[in-house]
């Protein structure tokens, strides 16, 4: 048995060693599965800077994902790194959906559940799990849904301060986002959309924020997008503020 | 299905319009300055420059005690108009055994009439020192140039000196939902300057940090919470205390307790006030005491 010495501990190679025939074997079913059904491959990736009240001057996000379609299904997962002086950890989040297209009398409905987990610093972790409905009627674009917070202090850091108290609980949030798009041209369009949430970003319900998107049909399978977002505080205490903005410029390719 | 929903749209956008123009319209009758859900004129960047100008020749102050041990009075809510739970309030945090009071924020509705006759029960009844913060509510009816005149400062600190200890108090101003980038800086620094020579470290924060349960209040962005948590664990606050939310809630995470406090107001079948102690010991205990 390999062993990986490190000062404290001894690490056993065995349980993390990668079994190429097990993969090879799991991978051929996929290809095979899915050179005969219809599905189809898409993948994102942004780069986003802006600057908000936390922030610490300006940010910068790079966020990557990749999603796969199987008749009604879809699986998707994401990545972002943060680029702050506000934040120690580089790594953002990582999140994975589930998705399942179906209809109630002929109309169109997609049902989404996530996870995500955004470690932001050594001290602090944040846990999230939701569900969301989507329904795009006509030039609209509807999501609703509800997640669940939880805030944890990691283990290895309670552990060294002997704390018992390491999660704090948010059971309930309702998450929403209401999308207008308006078409420019055949390449063009133009969508306005009010939500509460946006990519790694869960606010409380009653912060919603602002997102002005333009996109640009680059080729038959690309897409380019430029959004520009303004998050705003204390709306629903009757004492609105500036609280930051954004610009994001997003590529997307379907396979 | 396409005319249904052209019709549903036409009917959301008329509701829409009604439900806007039903809120702006009262928007200076009452208690509530409907106007704040599309402008502020008492931006929190402001008002941190005019509190710290303030602060540059008011020196924030330093009470001593005797003794080892101490308490602390706090009320959150207390939403004058009406005076009568203020009173009791007042009367109690003149007794000789309380070393300070604290009114974490909403404590009036923002008119002038309103201010006069919470600073005038305060003012004229304490027998302690008091310390008043600013709420959302203090800002409704530009109510912050009233809150400036009586109380000078909505961002400070004040610490509390026993024989061989001190406490740091600190009282945030986050009565915009947020406490802004200079507030945030400023807190940082003072945490990272005069956290190590302090034995206890407390916040106060009128504006909830945590959803400890579904609620219209509004907490900061999550990006303003995560980077406030994360610092509380980093420099070692023991309790935040907070208002807003009128329903006590209490939360643990790491080494803070995080503390959200009944509403005094009048009227209230659950006002209560905390009593914050300092014990012999050098820990902090508390107790949330009802009124009658």
């Amino acid at each position: 048995m390999k062993q990986i010495r490190n000062n404290s501990s001894i690490i056993s190679y065995d349980k993390i060693k990668f079994k190429p025939m097990k993969f090879t074997i799991f991978f051929s079913i996929f290809l095979l599965v899915s050179l005969h059904v219809k599905s189809q491959f898409s993948s994102t990736i942004a780069v986003e800077s802006g600057e908000n009240y936390a922030s610490s001057g300006y940010y910068g996000n790079i966020n990557g994902g990749v999603s796969y379609q199987f008749q009604d299904w879809q699986i998707a997962t994401a990545a972002g790194i943060t680029l702050s002086r506000a934040k120690e950890n580089v790594l953002n989040a990582l999140k994975f959906d589930v998705l399942r297209d179906f209809t109630i009398k002929e109309i169109p409905f997609k049902a989404e559940v996530f996870y995500q987990w955004r470690p932001y610093s050594g001290r602090l972790h944040e846990h999230d799990a939701g569900l969301l409905l989507h329904y795009n009627p006509k030039r609209f674009e509807l999501q609703l849904g509800a997640n669940t917070r939880i805030y944890k202090i990691p283990n290895s850091y309670a552990s060294v301060n002997h704390y018992t108290e390491q999660t704090v609980w948010e059971i309930f949030n309702l998450m929403y986002k209401a999308s207008y798009n308006q078409a420019l041209s055949e390449q063009f369009n133009l969508k306005f959309t009010a939500t509460n949430f946006d990519v790694f970003n869960i606010q409380q319900e009653t912060n919603p924020m602002l997102i002005m998107s333009l996109g640009y049909a680059l080729l038959k399978h690309a897409k380019l997008a430029l959004d520009i977002g303004y998050w705003q505080a204390g709306l629903f205490n009757m004492r609105v503020n500036y609280f930051g903005y954004f610009t994001r410029l997003g590529f997307q390719y379907d396979f | 299905m396409n005319d249904d929903f052209d019709d549903l749209k036409t009917d959301c956008m008329r509701h829409l319009f009604y439900l806007m123009y039903i809120l702006l319209l009262p928007s200076c009758i009452g208690e509530l300055d409907f106007t704040g859900f599309v402008r502020s004129t008492d931006r929190i960047e402001d008002r941190f420059k005019i509190s710290m100008v303030w602060n540059a020749s008011n020196p924030y102050q330093t009470i001593t005690v005797a003794g080892e041990s101490y308490q602390l009075l706090v009320a959150g809510d207390v939403h004058v108009g009406t005076t009568a739970n203020l009173h009791k309030f007042v009367d109690k945090g003149s007794q000789t055994d309380i070393s300070a009071m604290v009114f974490i924020g909403d404590n009036a509705t923002g008119k002038e009439e309103d201010y006069e006759r919470f600073n005038q029960t305060v003012e004229n009844n304490a027998a302690n020192p008091f310390f008043v913060m600013t709420g959302n509510h203090e800002l409704y009816f530009d109510g912050w140039k009233h809150f400036q005149r009586l109380f000078g400062s909505s961002v400070f600190y004040f610490s509390i000196e026993t024989p061989t200890l001190k406490d740091l108090y600190i009282c945030l101003d986050s009565g915009s939902g947020t406490i802004g980038k200079s507030q945030l800086q400023w807190l940082k620094n003072l945490l990272q300057e005069k956290r190590a020579a302090y034995d206890q470290c407390i916040i106060f924060s009128h504006v909830n940090i945590f959803r400890d349960h579904h609620t219209g209040s509004t907490n900061p962005p999550q990006q303003e919470v995560l980077v406030l948590v994360d610092l509380f664990e980093k420099y070692h606050v023991n309790m935040v205390l907070m208002g807003h939310d009128h329903t006590r809630a209490k939360d643990v995470l790491g080494n803070t307790t995080y503390l959200t406090l009944d509403a005094l107001r009048d009227g209230l079948k659950h006002a209560s006030y905390l009593q914050l102690y300092k014990t012999a010991e050098g820990t902090m205990d508390y107790e949330f005491v009802k009124l009658q």
